[in-house]
């Protein structure tokens, strides 16, 4: 059997790592339907965090070469397989992707405030962009990227909106708390 | 100069329905024009930003009310610069509007290139493929070129379809429910039971939605008549039909 070992960094602990393991772990994420996170595959093969993740390296790896046409792509808190991109115009030429339109500049616009700041309402959001935005929200909501999450607790009580896991997954964002980094003002102010 | 900015303004070629809204055009004017958007000179911004929206006829009074106001909002403050400062609690005001308005400039141009991002992103993400992303088509055809084919061919194309498609008429009769059978049906129901009878159970053998409106009126003409009473105890509970003793 072919094993691998994985060096942690912290005090130079080794552990031995079988192909199998990995083995495993490709198939779990192969038949999944959602990203899986590192914990939940843990506990499906008794192994510890730490252990998924050298695995989870190790795969990386090998899904880099060149003969590979898959990547592991980490997404919304998980891991799954996806196609690699520069694939993406032979994959069009075998059927029609699912892919919805791209969403329009108010639709942008308003997904960006909610993701940044949220929860937020429709007041907050109209505020900021200088324009009524119902339309934006609706479309938003529509395609499954943001939702409500309660009401504010302030006079007419109005709804409070924040992104879903979906939307996570849509813009390709690994972790929900790390947000790609907002751009700086050019003055330095706010 | 404003003359001249002006002209330069309505000679622009693109219309007010590309931009998101009045704080996307006023971004527009001063980034165009590179100016800082701390040192915005307010009269003439002013006057670009009214001839932008008086050019364009066919503005919608929906957008034009949020372009309008934002118009408002900026003479105010010119206004407001021009009248000789005594008072300095207006020149505070003054400074509180534009400050203002700086600070929402500045917040909506990083929405703006934060959106820019997630467009990226967007692109980025939609060349990676999950399996079962793709529609239930395997294989569609190359549906060829349309080149060289022009309008009368399309024509000619159109009238031979429909020259081949025979008319047919199809006949869908609506099934007639007598008011005034539903009538003598209802009261026999009411006649036989002797006591109250259940709106639902009026219902049980109406065979189709129709059925069930025409109960309804026929129970409704009833009750104006004065020929039958109901109770209902609670909200959306049973009606209970009884008939009136006179009856």
């Amino acid at each position: 059997m072919v094993t691998s070992c994985c060096i942690l960094r912290n005090g130079g602990k080794r552990f031995i790592m079988t192909d199998i393991t990995l083995a495993k772990i490709e198939a779990l994420l192969f038949a999944a339907t959602d990203p899986v996170d590192i914990r939940t595959l843990a506990q499906i093969l008794g192994i510890s965090e730490i252990e998924v993740d050298c695995a989870l390296r190790r795969l990386q790896e090998e899904t880099e070469r060149e003969s590979r046409g898959i990547q592991l792509n980490r997404v919304a808190g998980g891991f799954e397989f996806v196609t690699k991109p520069q694939f993406a115009e032979i994959i069009s030429r075998l059927s029609r992707p699912k892919n919805p339109p791209p969403l329009s500049q108010a639709a942008l616009e308003t997904l960006a405030i909610v993701l940044y700041q949220q929860p937020v309402t429709k007041a907050e959001i109209e505020l900021l962009r200088g324009v009524r935005s119902d339309a934006a929200i609706d479309t938003l909501i529509a395609r499954g990227l943001i939702e409500e999450l309660g009401r504010k607790e302030v006079p007419g009580r109005p709804i409070l909106y924040g992104t879903t896991d979906f939307c996570l997954k849509y813009l390709g964002i690994k972790e929900r708390d790390r947000l790609p980094p907002l751009p700086k003002s050019q003055e330095g102010s706010v | 100069m404003p003359l001249e900015s002006n002209a330069e303004t309505k000679g622009y070629p693109v219309r007010l329905a590309v931009f998101e809204g009045p704080l996307d055009l006023l971004l527009h004017l001063i980034d165009s024009q590179q100016i800082d958007i701390h040192a915005i000179p307010i009269a003439e911004i002013t006057e670009q930003f009214i001839a932008f929206i008086t050019a364009d006829e066919d503005l919608d009074l929906e957008a034009a009310s949020e372009f309008i106001i934002m118009a408002a909002t900026l003479m105010m403050i010119k206004a407001r610069m021009l009248l000789p400062r005594r008072v300095a609690e207006e020149t505070e005001e003054e400074q509180d509007l534009r400050a203002e308005l700086v600070d929402r400039l500045v917040e909506y141009r990083r929405i703006k290139q934060a959106a820019e991002v997630l467009r990226q992103m967007e692109a980025a993400a939609g060349r990676l493929f999950r399996r079962g992303r793709f529609e239930k088509v395997a294989r569609f055809p190359d549906p060829g070129s349309l080149q060289g084919v022009d309008v009368s061919r399309l024509a000619g194309i159109l009238s031979q379809v429909l020259a081949s498609v025979s008319e047919q008429v199809h006949h869908v009769s609506s099934k007639r429910i007598s008011f005034r059978l539903k009538m003598v049906q209802v009261l026999r129901n009411l006649h036989r039971a002797g006591g109250p009878v259940s709106f639902r159970a009026l219902l049980s053998d109406a065979s189709d939605r129709l059925e069930v409106v025409v109960t309804f009126l026929v129970v409704l003409e009833l009750v104006r008549q004065g020929r039958i009473c109901f109770r209902q105890d609670e909200p959306f509970g049973d009606i209970m039909l009884h008939l009136e003793e006179r009856w």
